[in-house]
Formats: structure tokens, C-alpha cells, sequence
């Protein structure tokens, strides 16, 4: 079961978009529905299917897009229920795209998917975002395990510690390591871990904490300063990858 | 088999500002897929090249990806995603400019992005690897 790699997907016309609506969220919802075609016709390519998709990662020029993006989003995968990650960057390399997205897909969908919602009844940050979205925490495809970015959202739907990147952190180890063992995996499988955080003053507190946990088998690790996660109060996310031994 | 580890370093080798001290390493290999953590302009003695140099940043973490994908037992040709984080729209040419003439013929899905900061101010380019290393080659 081999993973197909869906990187770097952005509008081909987004110099057009830009020109007709400006940097807009008009333009970023008409790129992204330009995107969303684009995968979903990549995903049926060589035997496979839209089933197959398990984990998209959403990357956003400005805030200002994110309901505009994720409404066309939930319009193009209904009944997918991918895990997802969402980041606000600083910039994109074509300046006229606003939108792009990476996704990861397996063949055989659809896969086992847990801990399954709906994005508009689920809270980010402190605030309800009123797109409609089938999202999940974790998908097991085979060996591959892909998570939701974690954060420091609680499965019961909190925010713990506003302004603590180091506790929100704490929140996001535990709910990683509540995921991995819901489809019998542990830390030990990661193989892995993207640390993002929204000002370099977290850095240190939130590695502190994230990477003692990966000490007994560390994971392949990135870390990323962006301008902005789902919410503004979220300070910190990881991203965890991890295979089942074959 | 359990996933294999390479290179195990103190992150305090590298965040020398900051307080970080953990044990992390430089690539797993879990079956046939291979992950690099994310190269810089840092080698593996914790020497950094390309002060205020994007492209001889990016040209170090290549030849870091080279070294790290031989230990796990792959090697450039087996590339398959590239993910190219640099902190200004800038960098994008003379980093890309490096990148492909190390990867050569070797044609992987990519996706670049600028970001806000890495883990140190000095590096201005972060390029993540992943590999799989075809059936017939194990």
C-alpha cells in the first residue's frame, strides 16, 4: 500500500483571479475551488480515488481567507473526512496564489478514520467558524498513521491555557499520544514531527516540551515559526507522522 | 522490525540561544520510507555556513540530504517530496537554483513556503526530505 505524495497544489490561474478580484477572500475561495478540482481529479489518476485522500494541509496567506477557503473545501470532499492541518504563512512563492495545499493519500481508501466531526460544530480557539467540513483526528491507512495537527485543544473542545504555548503543548503531546493509541500505535512509531509556532519566544518552551516526548525514539523533526494557526490563540501545533513496524 | 534511527544529536548543539536541550536525530527509516529531519545551512558538527546566504544555506542542507539518505540506505534518486521553507520570497530563485543542481534528473513532487522564521534567525532556508526506496532495491 504505497503513499502518493500531493504537494504544492496551488490555482494555475491565480495571476487571472487576482487580477479580476484583488487580494481578496472572492479570489481565495475561486483559487482554492481551482485546487480542490485539481485533487480530486489527481486522487482518481492511476487507479485510485477520492477515498484514498487522508491528510491535506491548508496553507493561507491571511486569515481573512481561511472561511472563504475551507467553505469551498467542504463544498469539494464531502463524506472524506481527512485529518487536517491549517497554517496562516507568511507567503506563498507564486505572490498571486493565496492558497495551497499538500495532501498525502494511500491507495484502497477509504480507511480507517476515528474520532470523525463536523467542523462547524466544533470550536477552534475560542470562536465557531461556520464552514461545514466532515474532518477526523486520525486516519489509519495499512501502516500509516496520519493525525489531525494537535494543538492545544482537548478532545472535549477547549482551549487550555490561553497564553501558555508550553501547556498548550502539554494539551497536544497528550492528545497525540491518545490518538496513536487508538489505532495501537505509540510515540515509538513516529517517524515525523513538524513543531509550528506563531512567535520564536515559544519556541524553546514548546520544544521543551514536544521533543522530551519523542526522547525514547526521536522523529525526523522541522520547526516553523508561521504568522498564524486556526485561531489566533492557538500559539502552537505539531504535526505527527508515524508507520506501524511491518 | 522497529523503525531505525540515525544520527542521534542534543538539539543544544544547534539552539545555542536558547534553553533546548533534547534528544533528537537526524533520519528514521520505517521500512522502506525514509524521513530526513529538516536541513539547513548547519552541518552535522554544528557548524553553520551561509551567514546572510540563502543559497550556500540551501547548498549545505543538500549535501547533508546526500550523506543522511546513504546512511539510511537510499540515495538522491529516491527522493520523492521535497518541502522548501524559506523566510523571504526573496531567497525562492538562488535557493531553487541550488536545489536543482543537486537533484539533478531527479524529478520529486515538491511545495515551497515562506514563512515567518525557522528555528534560528540565521536560517533563512529549511528543506524537508522524504524517500522510498523501490521494492527491488532493499
Amino acid at each position: 500500500m504505497s503513499v502518493r505524495f500531493l504537494p504544492g497544489l496551488t490555482d494555475p490561474d491565480a495571476a487571472a483571479t487576482v487580477r479580476k478580484h484583488g487580494h481578496s477572500p472572492a479570489a481565495a475561495g475561486l483559487q482554492a475551488e481551482a485546487v480542490f478540482r485539481q485533487l480530486r481529479e489527481r486522487l482518481a489518476q492511476d487507479g485510485g480515488s477520492v477515498q484514498d485522500l487522508c491528510k491535506i494541509t491548508m496553507e493561507i496567506t491571511d486569515r481573512a481567507y481561511r472561511q472563504a477557503i475551507y467553505g469551498a473545501l467542504g463544498q469539494a470532499l464531502p463524506g472524506i473526512w481527512p485529518v487536517s492541518t491549517g497554517l496562516i504563512v507568511k507567503g506563498l512563492l507564486d505572490p498571486d496564489a493565496l492558497f495551497q495545499l499538500d495532501a498525502y493519500a494511500v491507495h484502497g481508501g477509504p480507511h480507517d478514520r476515528l474520532r470523525r466531526y463536523q467542523a462547524a460544530e466544533h470550536p477552534y480557539g475560542l470562536e465557531r467558524q461556520s464552514f461545514r467540513m466532515e474532518f477526523c483526528m486520525v486516519v489509519r491507512a495499512g501502516r500509516r498513521i496520519f493525525l489531525r495537527g494537535q494543538t492545544g485543544m482537548s478532545f472535549s473542545r477547549d482551549l487550555v491555557h490561553l497564553t501558555d504555548p508550553a501547556a498548550q503543548a502539554r494539551e497536544a503531546i497528550a492528545n497525540v499520544q491518545t490518538l496513536l493509541a487508538d489505532v495501537g500505535a505509540t510515540l515509538d512509531h513516529a517517524t515525523r514531527l513538524v513543531t509550528y509556532v506563531t512567535d520564536r519566544a515559544h519556541l524553546g518552551p514548546v520544544l521543551d516540551v514536544v521533543q522530551p516526548a519523542f526522547a525514547n525514539a526521536p522523529a525526523a523533526s522541522t520547526e516553523l515559526v508561521v504568522k498564524g494557526l486556526a485561531a489566533p490563540e492557538i500559539l502552537m501545533e505539531i504535526d505527527v507522522h508515524a508507520t506501524l513496524p511491518g | 522490525m522497529a523503525h531505525q534511527r540515525f544520527r542521534r544529536f542534543n538539539t543544544s548543539m544547534f539552539y545555542k540561544q536558547q534553553t533546548v536541550a533534547n534528544e533528537m536525530c537526524m533520519a528514521v527509516r520505517a521500512g522502506n520510507h525514509v524521513f530526513l529531519r529538516g536541513q539547513t545551512g548547519f552541518d552535522f558538527d554544528g557548524g553553520f555556513t551561509g551567514l546572510g546566504d540563502a543559497a550556500a544555506q540551501a547548498d549545505q542542507a543538500m549535501r547533508n540530504v546526500k550523506v543522511l539518505l546513504e546512511e539510511a540506505g537510499s540515495r538522491m534518486e529516491h527522493i520523492c517530496k521535497i518541502t522548501t521553507y524559506i523566510t523571504d520570497r526573496a531567497w525562492r530563485e538562488p535557493v531553487y537554483a541550488v536545489i536543482g543542481r543537486h537533484l539533478g534528473s531527479v524529478a520529486p513532487v515538491g511545495t515551497g513556503l515562506i514563512v515567518n522564521g525557522l528555528a534560528t534567525p540565521e536560517m533563512l532556508v529549511e528543506i524537508d526530505i522524504d524517500a522510498v526506496i523501490p521494492d527491488d532495491e532493499k
